[in-house]
Protein backbone atom coordinates (compact mmCIF):
# COMPACT_ATOMS: atom_id res chain seq x y z
CA UNK A 1 0.00 0.00 0.00
CA UNK A 2 1.90 3.14 -1.26
CA UNK A 3 -0.28 5.76 1.19
CA UNK A 4 1.57 3.95 3.90
CA UNK A 5 3.25 6.74 5.60
CA UNK A 6 5.53 4.51 7.43
CA UNK A 7 6.36 2.50 4.44
CA UNK A 8 9.86 4.01 4.15
CA UNK A 9 10.61 3.21 7.89
CA UNK A 10 9.22 0.05 7.31
CA UNK A 11 11.86 -0.75 4.05
CA UNK A 12 14.42 1.10 5.66
CA UNK A 13 14.43 -1.87 8.41
CA UNK A 14 13.76 -4.51 5.68
CA UNK A 15 16.69 -3.57 4.00
CA UNK A 16 19.07 -3.19 6.72
CA UNK A 17 21.03 -5.63 8.90
CA UNK A 18 23.31 -5.47 12.35
CA UNK A 19 23.53 -2.28 13.73
CA UNK A 20 21.78 -0.30 10.56
CA UNK A 21 18.92 -2.69 11.60
CA UNK A 22 18.81 -1.65 15.28
CA UNK A 23 18.47 2.22 14.26
CA UNK A 24 16.35 1.53 11.59
CA UNK A 25 14.19 -0.22 14.19
CA UNK A 26 14.11 2.46 17.21
CA UNK A 27 12.66 5.03 15.04
CA UNK A 28 9.56 3.07 14.47
CA UNK A 29 9.72 1.67 18.23
CA UNK A 30 9.73 5.71 19.20
CA UNK A 31 6.97 6.08 16.64
CA UNK A 32 4.59 3.43 17.96
CA UNK A 33 5.40 3.02 21.71
CA UNK A 34 3.19 4.99 23.14
CA UNK A 35 0.49 3.96 21.10
CA UNK A 36 1.24 0.36 21.73
CA UNK A 37 1.36 0.71 25.11
CA UNK A 38 -1.99 3.14 25.83
CA UNK A 39 -3.99 -0.17 23.94
CA UNK A 40 -2.42 -2.84 25.61
CA UNK A 41 -2.74 -0.79 29.07
CA UNK A 42 -6.64 0.25 28.56
CA UNK A 43 -7.20 -3.61 27.10
CA UNK A 44 -5.39 -5.38 30.02
CA UNK A 45 -6.00 -2.56 32.61
CA UNK A 46 -2.65 -2.55 34.57
CA UNK A 47 1.09 -1.70 34.15
CA UNK A 48 2.41 -5.09 34.71
CA UNK A 49 0.61 -6.42 32.29
CA UNK A 50 0.86 -3.81 29.40
CA UNK A 51 4.53 -3.74 29.92
CA UNK A 52 4.45 -7.31 29.24
CA UNK A 53 1.82 -7.18 26.71
CA UNK A 54 4.07 -3.94 24.88
CA UNK A 55 6.95 -5.70 25.20
CA UNK A 56 6.17 -8.59 23.11
CA UNK A 57 4.34 -6.72 20.47
CA UNK A 58 7.71 -4.53 19.86
CA UNK A 59 9.57 -7.60 19.99
CA UNK A 60 6.99 -9.33 17.45
CA UNK A 61 7.49 -6.49 15.23
CA UNK A 62 11.38 -6.66 15.28
CA UNK A 63 11.39 -10.31 14.23
CA UNK A 64 8.23 -10.04 11.48
CA UNK A 65 8.98 -6.77 10.03
CA UNK A 66 10.96 -8.17 7.53
CA UNK A 67 8.34 -10.38 6.18
CA UNK A 68 5.30 -7.32 6.29
CA UNK A 69 3.88 -7.09 2.57
CA UNK A 70 2.40 -3.71 3.35
CA UNK A 71 -0.89 -5.76 2.58
CA UNK A 72 -2.60 -3.39 5.14
CA UNK A 73 -1.18 -0.26 6.97
CA UNK A 74 1.60 -0.82 8.94
CA UNK A 75 0.05 0.51 11.72
CA UNK A 76 -3.05 -1.62 11.55
CA UNK A 77 -0.96 -4.61 11.48
CA UNK A 78 1.11 -2.74 15.00
CA UNK A 79 -2.18 -2.44 16.47
CA UNK A 80 -3.63 -6.06 15.62
CA UNK A 81 -0.47 -7.39 17.10
CA UNK A 82 -0.61 -5.35 20.16
CA UNK A 83 -4.28 -6.16 20.62
CA UNK A 84 -3.71 -9.69 20.48
CA UNK A 85 -1.15 -9.98 22.86
CA UNK A 86 -3.34 -7.94 25.29
CA UNK A 87 -6.08 -9.53 25.02
CA UNK A 88 -3.70 -12.98 25.25
CA UNK A 89 -2.01 -11.50 28.53
CA UNK A 90 -5.38 -10.59 30.31
CA UNK A 91 -6.73 -14.37 29.46
CA UNK A 92 -4.23 -15.86 30.69
CA UNK A 93 -4.29 -13.82 33.91
CA UNK A 94 -8.00 -14.42 34.39
CA UNK A 95 -7.21 -18.04 33.73
CA UNK A 96 -4.51 -18.18 36.32
CA UNK A 97 -5.32 -18.51 39.99
CA UNK A 98 -5.04 -15.45 42.16
CA UNK A 99 -4.19 -15.79 45.83
CA UNK A 100 -5.85 -14.16 48.24
CA UNK A 101 -5.32 -9.63 48.15
CA UNK A 102 -5.82 -9.95 44.33
CA UNK A 103 -9.06 -12.52 44.60
CA UNK A 104 -10.84 -10.00 46.67
CA UNK A 105 -9.85 -6.59 45.38
CA UNK A 106 -10.18 -8.04 41.72
CA UNK A 107 -8.73 -6.58 38.58
CA UNK A 108 -10.92 -4.16 38.02
CA UNK A 109 -10.28 -1.36 40.41
CA UNK A 110 -10.58 2.06 37.99
CA UNK A 111 -8.92 4.24 40.69
CA UNK A 112 -6.19 2.03 41.51
CA UNK A 113 -5.36 1.15 37.25
CA UNK A 114 -5.52 5.00 36.50
CA UNK A 115 -3.39 5.98 39.82
CA UNK A 116 -0.56 3.46 38.66
CA UNK A 117 -0.73 4.88 35.28
CA UNK A 118 -0.21 8.05 36.89
CA UNK A 119 2.18 7.14 38.84
CA UNK A 120 4.28 6.15 35.62
CA UNK A 121 4.36 9.34 34.18
CA UNK A 122 5.66 11.29 37.44
CA UNK A 123 9.22 12.64 37.26
CA UNK A 124 9.62 11.29 33.68
CA UNK A 125 9.99 14.34 31.78
CA UNK A 126 8.46 15.19 29.51
CA UNK A 127 5.77 13.13 29.94
CA UNK A 128 3.08 14.73 30.77
CA UNK A 129 1.06 14.26 34.32
CA UNK A 130 -2.18 12.63 33.57
CA UNK A 131 -5.44 13.67 34.12
CA UNK A 132 -7.47 11.38 35.48
CA UNK A 133 -11.16 11.92 36.61
CA UNK A 134 -13.75 10.04 38.36
CA UNK A 135 -15.45 9.22 34.48
CA UNK A 136 -12.07 7.86 32.91
CA UNK A 137 -11.32 5.54 36.24
CA UNK A 138 -15.39 4.40 35.89
CA UNK A 139 -14.51 4.02 31.57
CA UNK A 140 -11.39 2.48 32.37
CA UNK A 141 -13.52 0.11 34.74
CA UNK A 142 -15.62 -0.78 32.31
CA UNK A 143 -12.73 -1.81 29.80
CA UNK A 144 -11.15 -3.98 32.31
CA UNK A 145 -14.98 -5.78 32.94
CA UNK A 146 -16.33 -6.18 29.57
CA UNK A 147 -15.28 -8.95 26.90
CA UNK A 148 -11.65 -7.70 25.42
CA UNK A 149 -12.42 -8.19 21.50
CA UNK A 150 -15.25 -5.33 22.79
CA UNK A 151 -13.01 -3.45 24.76
CA UNK A 152 -10.38 -3.21 22.01
CA UNK A 153 -12.91 -2.50 19.40
CA UNK A 154 -13.42 0.60 22.27
CA UNK A 155 -10.16 1.96 22.58
CA UNK A 156 -9.10 1.36 19.10
CA UNK A 157 -11.87 3.34 17.77
CA UNK A 158 -12.27 6.01 20.76
CA UNK A 159 -8.98 6.00 22.33
CA UNK A 160 -6.45 5.66 19.39
CA UNK A 161 -9.02 7.48 17.21
CA UNK A 162 -8.57 4.81 14.58
CA UNK A 163 -11.40 4.94 11.39
CA UNK A 164 -13.36 1.56 10.81
CA UNK A 165 -11.27 0.70 7.61
CA UNK A 166 -8.52 0.58 10.61
CA UNK A 167 -10.11 -0.53 12.65
CA UNK A 168 -11.25 -3.60 10.19
CA UNK A 169 -7.44 -3.85 9.20
CA UNK A 170 -6.13 -4.23 12.37
CA UNK A 171 -8.93 -6.59 13.69
CA UNK A 172 -8.84 -8.37 10.35
CA UNK A 173 -12.43 -8.88 9.88
CA UNK A 174 -15.35 -6.65 7.54
CA UNK A 175 -16.58 -3.42 8.09
CA UNK A 176 -20.06 -4.94 9.09
CA UNK A 177 -17.99 -7.22 11.76
CA UNK A 178 -16.64 -3.62 12.91
CA UNK A 179 -20.34 -1.98 13.21
CA UNK A 180 -21.62 -4.49 14.68
CA UNK A 181 -18.99 -5.35 17.47
CA UNK A 182 -18.64 -1.67 18.11
CA UNK A 183 -22.56 -1.88 18.21
CA UNK A 184 -22.47 -3.96 21.16
CA UNK A 185 -19.20 -2.76 22.64
CA UNK A 186 -21.63 0.58 23.16
CA UNK A 187 -23.57 -1.27 24.72
CA UNK A 188 -21.82 -2.62 27.12
CA UNK A 189 -20.07 0.54 28.12
CA UNK A 190 -23.83 1.90 28.83
CA UNK A 191 -24.71 -0.80 30.75
CA UNK A 192 -21.66 -0.83 32.82
CA UNK A 193 -21.87 2.99 33.09
CA UNK A 194 -25.22 3.36 33.97
CA UNK A 195 -25.31 0.66 36.11
CA UNK A 196 -22.05 2.07 38.44
CA UNK A 197 -24.06 6.10 38.81
CA UNK A 198 -21.69 7.52 36.10
CA UNK A 199 -23.43 10.91 35.46
CA UNK A 200 -26.57 10.11 33.90
CA UNK A 201 -26.86 13.31 31.47
CA UNK A 202 -24.13 12.70 30.07
CA UNK A 203 -24.98 9.27 28.86
CA UNK A 204 -28.42 10.79 27.22
CA UNK B 1 -32.68 7.94 13.79
CA UNK B 2 -34.81 5.36 15.47
CA UNK B 3 -34.31 4.83 19.22
CA UNK B 4 -31.94 1.75 18.64
CA UNK B 5 -29.78 3.96 16.51
CA UNK B 6 -29.20 6.38 18.73
CA UNK B 7 -28.24 4.22 21.40
CA UNK B 8 -25.88 2.30 19.21
CA UNK B 9 -23.39 5.73 19.64
CA UNK B 10 -21.91 6.59 22.61
CA UNK B 11 -22.55 10.00 23.79
CA UNK B 12 -20.65 13.16 22.80
CA UNK B 13 -18.87 13.37 26.62
CA UNK B 14 -18.13 9.69 27.00
CA UNK B 15 -16.35 9.93 23.54
CA UNK B 16 -14.41 12.88 24.99
CA UNK B 17 -13.40 11.28 27.96
CA UNK B 18 -12.14 8.44 26.79
CA UNK B 19 -10.29 10.70 23.66
CA UNK B 20 -8.73 12.00 26.88
CA UNK B 21 -7.18 8.61 28.04
CA UNK B 22 -5.10 8.29 25.13
CA UNK B 23 -2.22 10.07 26.98
CA UNK B 24 -0.35 7.87 28.16
CA UNK B 25 2.84 7.67 27.61
CA UNK B 26 5.22 3.77 27.75
CA UNK B 27 7.99 3.69 30.50
CA UNK B 28 11.32 3.89 29.74
CA UNK B 29 11.29 -0.06 31.28
CA UNK B 30 9.11 -1.04 27.81
CA UNK B 31 12.79 -0.35 25.20
CA UNK B 32 14.99 -1.95 27.78
CA UNK B 33 12.89 -5.45 27.99
CA UNK B 34 12.35 -5.11 24.53
CA UNK B 35 15.89 -4.30 23.66
CA UNK B 36 17.12 -7.14 25.97
CA UNK B 37 14.81 -9.53 24.16
CA UNK B 38 16.05 -8.97 20.79
CA UNK B 39 19.38 -8.65 21.89
CA UNK B 40 19.16 -12.35 23.78
CA UNK B 41 17.60 -13.13 20.10
CA UNK B 42 20.86 -12.42 18.33
CA UNK B 43 22.37 -14.56 20.26
CA UNK B 44 19.79 -17.62 20.00
CA UNK B 45 20.43 -17.44 16.77
CA UNK B 46 23.71 -17.94 16.61
CA UNK B 47 24.25 -21.54 15.63
CA UNK B 48 27.69 -23.24 16.10
CA UNK B 49 29.95 -23.93 12.72
CA UNK B 50 29.26 -27.72 11.72
CA UNK B 51 32.99 -27.73 12.00
CA UNK B 52 33.17 -26.43 15.52
CA UNK B 53 33.42 -30.38 16.62
CA UNK B 54 36.39 -30.69 14.53
CA UNK B 55 38.40 -28.04 16.34
CA UNK B 56 37.78 -28.55 19.61
CA UNK B 57 38.27 -32.30 19.69
CA UNK B 58 41.78 -31.31 17.76
CA UNK B 59 42.58 -29.29 21.00
CA UNK B 60 41.84 -31.83 23.35
CA UNK B 61 43.73 -34.58 21.81
CA UNK B 62 46.79 -32.24 21.33
CA UNK B 63 46.30 -31.33 25.10
CA UNK B 64 45.52 -35.38 25.95
CA UNK B 65 42.50 -34.70 27.80
CA UNK B 66 40.97 -37.40 25.39
CA UNK B 67 42.54 -40.16 23.41
CA UNK B 68 43.88 -39.77 20.25
CA UNK B 69 41.49 -41.51 17.77
CA UNK B 70 42.89 -44.60 15.31
CA UNK B 71 40.87 -45.73 12.32
CA UNK B 72 40.29 -49.44 14.08
CA UNK B 73 38.23 -47.39 16.74
CA UNK B 74 36.17 -45.41 14.21
CA UNK B 75 35.80 -48.85 12.26
CA UNK B 76 35.00 -50.82 14.83
CA UNK B 77 31.20 -50.03 15.79
CA UNK B 78 30.71 -51.17 12.05
CA UNK B 79 32.86 -54.61 12.46
CA UNK B 80 31.09 -55.04 15.87
CA UNK B 81 27.95 -55.04 14.31
CA UNK B 82 28.55 -57.65 11.05
CA UNK B 83 30.27 -59.79 13.55
CA UNK B 84 27.17 -59.56 16.14
CA UNK B 85 25.04 -60.05 13.08
CA UNK B 86 26.66 -63.39 11.78
CA UNK B 87 26.62 -64.42 15.22
CA UNK B 88 22.98 -63.92 15.21
CA UNK B 89 22.33 -65.57 12.14
CA UNK B 90 24.49 -69.03 12.71
CA UNK B 91 23.32 -69.57 15.71
CA UNK B 92 19.93 -69.21 14.57
CA UNK B 93 20.42 -71.71 11.56
CA UNK B 94 22.04 -74.27 13.98
CA UNK B 95 18.99 -74.23 15.77
CA UNK B 96 16.95 -74.11 12.95
CA UNK B 97 18.77 -76.64 11.21
CA UNK B 98 18.54 -78.71 14.56
CA UNK B 99 15.33 -78.67 14.95
CA UNK B 100 14.45 -79.45 11.36
CA UNK B 101 16.71 -82.83 11.31
CA UNK B 102 15.74 -83.97 14.73
CA UNK B 103 13.08 -86.20 12.75
CA UNK B 104 15.74 -88.20 11.17
CA UNK B 105 18.10 -88.88 14.20
CA UNK B 106 18.46 -92.82 14.53
CA UNK B 107 15.82 -93.77 16.84
CA UNK B 108 15.30 -97.81 17.83
CA UNK B 109 12.01 -98.96 17.40
CA UNK B 110 10.72 -101.93 19.42
CA UNK B 111 9.60 -104.82 16.87
CA UNK B 112 6.58 -105.90 18.34
CA UNK B 113 5.76 -109.12 16.09
CA UNK B 114 6.51 -111.34 12.61
CA UNK B 115 3.85 -109.06 10.97
CA UNK B 116 5.57 -105.78 11.60
CA UNK B 117 8.57 -106.76 10.44
CA UNK B 118 7.16 -108.41 7.34
CA UNK B 119 4.74 -104.52 7.12
CA UNK B 120 8.51 -102.67 6.99
CA UNK B 121 10.23 -105.12 4.98
CA UNK B 122 7.58 -104.48 2.15
CA UNK B 123 7.96 -100.45 2.73
CA UNK B 124 11.59 -100.86 1.85
CA UNK B 125 14.33 -101.59 -0.49
CA UNK B 126 17.04 -103.48 0.33
CA UNK B 127 20.13 -105.58 -0.15
CA UNK B 128 21.05 -109.05 1.35
CA UNK B 129 24.57 -109.03 2.82
CA UNK B 130 26.06 -112.10 4.69
CA UNK B 131 26.75 -111.83 8.34
CA UNK B 132 30.93 -112.43 7.75
CA UNK B 133 30.23 -109.47 5.88
CA UNK B 134 29.40 -107.56 8.47
CA UNK B 135 31.62 -105.64 10.96
CA UNK B 136 30.36 -107.05 15.01
CA UNK B 137 29.36 -103.48 15.64
CA UNK B 138 27.16 -103.92 12.68
CA UNK B 139 26.26 -106.99 13.23
CA UNK B 140 24.76 -105.87 16.74
CA UNK B 141 22.96 -103.32 15.41
CA UNK B 142 21.66 -105.28 12.88
CA UNK B 143 19.88 -107.58 15.75
CA UNK B 144 18.46 -104.56 17.75
CA UNK B 145 17.00 -103.96 14.80
CA UNK B 146 15.36 -107.16 14.61
CA UNK B 147 17.39 -108.46 11.63
CA UNK B 148 18.99 -112.21 12.10
CA UNK B 149 21.74 -114.06 11.01
CA UNK B 150 20.58 -116.47 9.29
CA UNK B 151 18.42 -114.36 6.61
CA UNK B 152 20.58 -111.63 6.56
CA UNK B 153 20.22 -107.86 7.10
CA UNK B 154 17.07 -106.36 5.12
Amino acid sequence: MTSDPDTALVQRCQSSVGADFDDAYRNIFALYQDRVYNTCFRVTGNANDALDAAQETMVIIARRINGFAFRSNFSSWVYRIAVNAAIDIRRKRMDAPRSGISTIVGVADGAEMMQQAADETVGAEPYQALVVNENQQLIQSALSDMNPRFAAILVLRYIEGLSYDEISEAQECSLGTVKSRLNRAHQSLREFLESRGFDSSLLT
Amino acid sequence: MTDSQQRSELPPQVIAEMREMGGLRAPPALWQGVSTQLITDKLELKKAPSNLWDGVHAQLVEEGVIAQPTRVFSLRPMFAAAAALLIVLSVAFQLDWSGSNAGLTPQLAPVLSAEQKAEFRSRVAFIEVQPHEMSATSQALAAALGGTSSEGIR
